[in-house]
């Protein structure tokens, strides 16, 4: 060990740390690109340019689990009469409801899809429900769904975001999805998305793979450095040995140089 | 010794290429084509290849110093022969220096490929 800490070992020592700390720096830093740009991609969906809800889902269809956030264009007429609370949605930090009233798409008889018109405080001071025809731009967002039972199915207000729940209070086929109104309704607070979209599993995996490469490329500069250690002092070892070898032939060989001397 | 020499040369040959696409092919047709040519458009996908060098180089680094130990290089040529992987066409030039040395030193190692 105190063999191993002799100046002359030393630059090599320090280059071993500063390799190692470049590599695990630089490691560090791709795994912090490939976070960065999964969540640019997952935020950037919500920020696209508005589709028609067709587009993305029928009204039967399961929810498209890459259209999360998507902006979809909706067109159509409130169902002022199917206006919800929903019970523990947060807005700067205040607990509150978001004010709910589907809409049925392309009016008439068609089917709704539920839109978050924005959020209040307490549902007694919510404005009048919108009435008569809408044109707005809303994210998609899927259901809730951990089955939290609405404990009082009487009154106007759920726990939960569930289309089973909200299918009770409207005579309506409804899309398996709701919408949050950009920018809110009637001058209500914009509601906050809940549910980002999720970056695809291959986004900047070159990223996540780089910075896997760096790590494996420190461990593998300390195995550089063990191993030209133990050869190191390995080879000192043996020369101390060589010495010792050498003085004892000088000294054999001096007692015998004066019989030489006598020949 | 034999098997680390084989996997040596092939890793060297397979890095030297991926190198030599990479740098030389994808790089330029990426950055000095026409950006939405197709031929441009194919330099930027080609330019995956750079992650598969990434991690052969990384096998390549490995095999060479283990190979470097057992055939006593000094530490110069130890450092030159995995820096070579980095260094467009230079790993071609280092593995036929490597082949001479290894076969000037051992001469039961038969001529591989």
């Amino acid at each position: 060990m105190r063999e191993a800490l002799r100046p002359r070992f030393w630059p090599g020592h320090l280059l071993a740390v500063v390799l190692t700390l470049a590599t695990v720096v630089l490691g560090v830093w791709q795994i912090g690109a490939w976070q960065d740009r999964r969540e640019a991609e997952a935020r950037d969906l919500t920020r696209s340019a508005p589709v028609a809800l067709d587009d993305v889902m029928g009204p039967d269809d399961p929810f498209p689990g890459q259209s999360v956030g998507q902006p979809v264009d909706l067109d159509g007429t409130w169902l002022s009469e199917g206006t919800l609370f929903v019970s523990g949605r947060e807005h700067d930090g205040q607990d509150g409801y978001w004010m709910l009233t589907p809409l049925a798409v392309g009016g008439g008889d068609n089917p709704a899809v539920p839109v978050v018109l924005g959020w209040v405080a307490d549902p007694a001071d919510a404005p009048a429900p919108p009435t008569g025809e809408a044109d707005l731009v809303g994210w998609l967002q899927p259901p809730d769904g951990t089955g939290q039972v609405d404990d009082d199915p009487s009154d106007d207000v759920l726990p939960q975001l569930r289309i089973a729940d909200v299918i009770q209070r409207v005579d309506r086929d409804l899309y398996g999805a709701y919408a949050v109104a950009q920018g809110g309704v009637d001058g209500l607070p914009q509601a906050d998305l809940t549910q980002l979209p999720e970056a695809g599993r291959f986004t900047a995996l070159r990223n996540l793979l780089y910075g896997l490469e760096w790590f494996v490329f420190g461990a593998f500069v300390v195995l550089m450095w063990w191993r030209w250690l133990g050869e190191q002092l390995a080879a000192g070892r043996r020369s101390d040995e060589a010495e010792a070898d050498r003085d004892d032939e000088e000294r054999t060989a001096d007692e015998d140089a004066p019989d030489t001397v006598d020949v | 010794m034999k098997g680390l020499f084989t996997a040596y040369r092939v890793l060297a040959i397979v890095v030297g290429v991926l190198l030599a696409v990479c740098s030389l092919v994808a790089l330029p047709m990426k950055y000095l084509l026409t950006e939405g040519t197709a031929a441009q458009q194919f330099g930027e996908d080609l330019s995956v290849l750079w992650l598969v060098h990434g991690w052969i180089f990384m096998i390549y680094v490995v095999v060479a110093f283990f190979l470097s130990r057992k055939a006593g290089w000094s530490y110069g040529f130890t450092i030159v022969a995995l820096v070579a992987g980095l260094v467009p066409l230079l790993i071609f030039w280092v593995e036929r220096q490597v082949v001479h040395k290894l076969k000037a030193e051992n001469p039961d190692l038969e001529p591989v490929a």
